[in-house]
């Protein structure tokens, strides 16, 4: 079989790889390979499994799930995800050292806050989309004789800063643990923020009449004077008060006290005819049990611009039972007010509630039972158990508070 | 004529037309290494434009490498280590293209390298055969004594590394002008010549590529 030179275009043999009329290479031909040598063959091996192994690790780094663990702050991309105590949303709070009385029981907030890094806004409706699940925990606490408790991260409205929050419930003996919140993303990664809670002693004074003067009110002031220079801010300072009538009211001031009332055997109890007053320059809550608070006709049985709870209290007789006022959160629980024009009188401009329970108290022939001119935070006051009765107004609310009456009793 | 053996003939011809010059080779033997060449373009090796066979005679066509051979070059001077280095690794590319095929050169000496330029080039592939595993002796005597391997006289069969034992020969020839069994050169280059020249193939160097790494 025959062919033609592609050059000349000569008749040649089929086989020919030449052609002799032009003397051109008719040939197909590939340049041979050149040799690389084993070393560097294998340093060339070596270093494209180096960047083969970099790209992939890059790859999985960038594009593979991962695992982000901080302390109080992890930075996940644009987001700073922290974990604080406060209403700080830019101070992340690791640890969190909490005094507690050996008996007490505490609730603090484990609080959630996502700011966008580099501006510092708020980003958590951003982050929170990209949220599969999250979970609370505490961790390192099996030996623990009263061990921590977290609710699961939840929209709390007493909080409305935070997007998310855990409330911590422990007492005096919770010792050390470990919160562990833990994210996992749509995307795979998990993020995992931890807290250590660590609660302290707290010591507690009691001062009792057989030991100390406190049956007028004069001589409870001047204790009352000399404990706050004696104990320690973080201090428990309980005063068992005598079954007697203080005609004049005292001032709580600088530092938190708590009021312990007491029974005669006659049945006549600690009384207080003058208003007592708990004055803001303090935190802490002040807690008075079984005292009764007896007015003539004016006045404010008990106003407190620090938080204060009463227990088993009773007003009557005042034109305010209990004001809570300033920054004030107060409580009132299993107490009676009776013929005041205003039982209880809520109108704090504070930024925390403490508590949400109003539970088991009587309103009788008062003129308005409850007035809510100002409450801090949105959480739903609950009256559960708590009866009006014969009231001129039983609830005012113009600040429009969320309650809860499902369970009170109106007569 | 530029050569004449029993074996055939090498011609430096001319092509009429064009003026272009060939070297035209006859011979006997086996043309397999010539035909798979025709495939392959190498700076090292010279191209072979046609093979032509008839009977046990062979008519080969290749490209005229212009320049001196190394025995001609040898007769005067000796060459220097990076010389040497650079023209050995050049040979070694044109061994590592036989090799690559399954061809052993079985010549490799100063005469069958041209230096062109500063280009070496591997010439003469009268005596090449492709390895046959399942020989297990030469069926000839070919090479040129001195630079012929061991087993190329009937000793093993030869494979590449009797090209090898060959390079190692050529690099102390190169250096020393002489043969490493009357003047081994010294140093390192002596102990590669050493390797190469192993009366054992098995010790000497696996291939060429492992002999580049040493040069």
């Amino acid at each position: 079989m025959e062919q033609k030179c592609p050059w000349c275009g000569e008749a040649l043999p089929g086989n020919a790889a030449f052609c002799p009329h032009c003397a051109r290479d008719i040939h197909p031909r590939r340049e041979a390979k050149k040799p690389v040598p084993l070393l560097k063959k294998l340093l060339l091996g070596l270093l494209v499994l180096a960047v083969l192994a970099a790209v992939g690790t890059g790859l999985w780094l960038a594009l593979g799930p991962k695992a982000y663990d901080g302390c109080g702050e992890v930075l996940y991309g644009d987001y700073q995800v922290l974990l604080t105590q406060g209403v700080d949303r830019y101070t992340p709070v690791p640890e969190m050292t909490i005094s507690g009385e050996p008996e007490g029981q505490y609730r603090v907030p484990s609080r959630l806050f996502v700011n966008d890094a580099h501006t510092g806004e708020d980003a958590s409706e951003a982050f929170l989309a990209q949220v599969e699940a999250v979970s609370a925990e505490f961790t390192g606490q099996e030996d623990s004789p009263s061990p921590f408790l977290c609710s699961q991260p939840a929209y709390n409205p007493g909080a409305p800063e935070c997007p998310l929050l855990s409330l911590i419930d422990f007492t005096g003996e919770s010792g050390t643990a470990e919160l562990v919140w833990t994210f996992s993303m749509k995307n795979g990664d998990t993020i995992t923020l931890r807290q250590t809670y660590e609660v302290t002693p707290i010591p507690v004074y009691d001062y009792y009449p057989e030991d100390h003067p406190m049956d007028t009110a004069e001589e409870l002031q001047a204790l009352i004077d000399s404990i706050s220079g004696l104990a320690e801010d973080l201090a428990v300072v309980n005063l068992h008060l005598p079954p007697v009538t203080y005609e004049g009211g005292i001032t709580i001031r600088d530092r938190s006290l708590n009021l312990y009332g007491s029974t005669a055997p006659d049945g006549g109890r600690t009384t207080f005819a003058g208003t007592v007053y708990i004055l803001a320059s303090h935190a802490e809550i002040s807690y008075l049990y079984d005292i009764d608070f007896a007015g003539s006709g004016g006045g404010t049985g008990l106003a407190g611009s620090a938080p204060f709870r009463t227990t088993n209290c009773t007003f009557t007789g005042w034109d305010t039972g209990v004001l809570a006022y300033g920054n004030s959160w107060a409580n009132v629980i299993g107490c009676t007010f009776r013929n005041n024009s205003i039982g209880f009188h809520f109108d704090s401009t504070g930024e925390y509630a403490n508590h949400s329970m109003y539970n088991d108290n009587l309103f009788e022939g008062n003129g308005i039972a409850v007035q809510l001119d100002n409450v801090p935070t949105d959480v739903a006051l609950n009256f559960m158990g708590s009866v009006f009765r014969d009231n001129g107004q039983d609830i005012v609310n113009p600040c429009q508070q969320p309650l809860d009456t499902s369970k009170a009793i109106f007569e | 004529m530029l050569k004449e053996s029993p074996r055939g003939s090498v011609q430096l011809i001319r092509h009429k037309g064009t003026g272009q010059r060939f070297i035209l080779r006859r011979f006997t033997g086996n043309p397999e290494v010539y035909r798979k060449l025709l495939e392959y373009t190498c700076p090292n090796l010279p191209t072979v434009y046609e093979v032509a066979c008839r009977g046990e005679e062979n008519l080969v066509i290749e490209e005229f490498i212009e320049g001196d051979t190394l025995g001609f070059l040898l007769k005067g001077a000796l060459f220097s280590q990076e010389e040497t280095k650079k023209i050995v690794r050049q040979v070694c590319q044109a061994l590592w293209v036989l090799h690559s095929i399954g061809a052993v050169h079985r010549d490799v000496k100063p005469e069958n390298i041209i230096l062109r330029g500063d280009q070496a080039v591997l010439i003469d592939f009268d005596a090449a055969r492709f390895h046959k595993l399942e020989a297990e002796n030469d069926t000839q005597i070919l090479g040129t004594t001195g630079f012929a391997a061991p087993e190329q006289y009937g000793l093993s069969q030869s494979d590449l590394r009797a090209d090898i034992y060959a390079v190692g020969i050529l690099i102390n020839v190169m250096l020393t002008g002489e043969h490493p069994s009357r003047h081994l050169v010294e140093g390192r280059m002596g102990r590669i010549v050493d390797r190469c020249t192993h009366v054992n193939p098995q010790r000497r160097y696996r291939n060429v590529l492992r002999l580049m790494e040493a040069l």
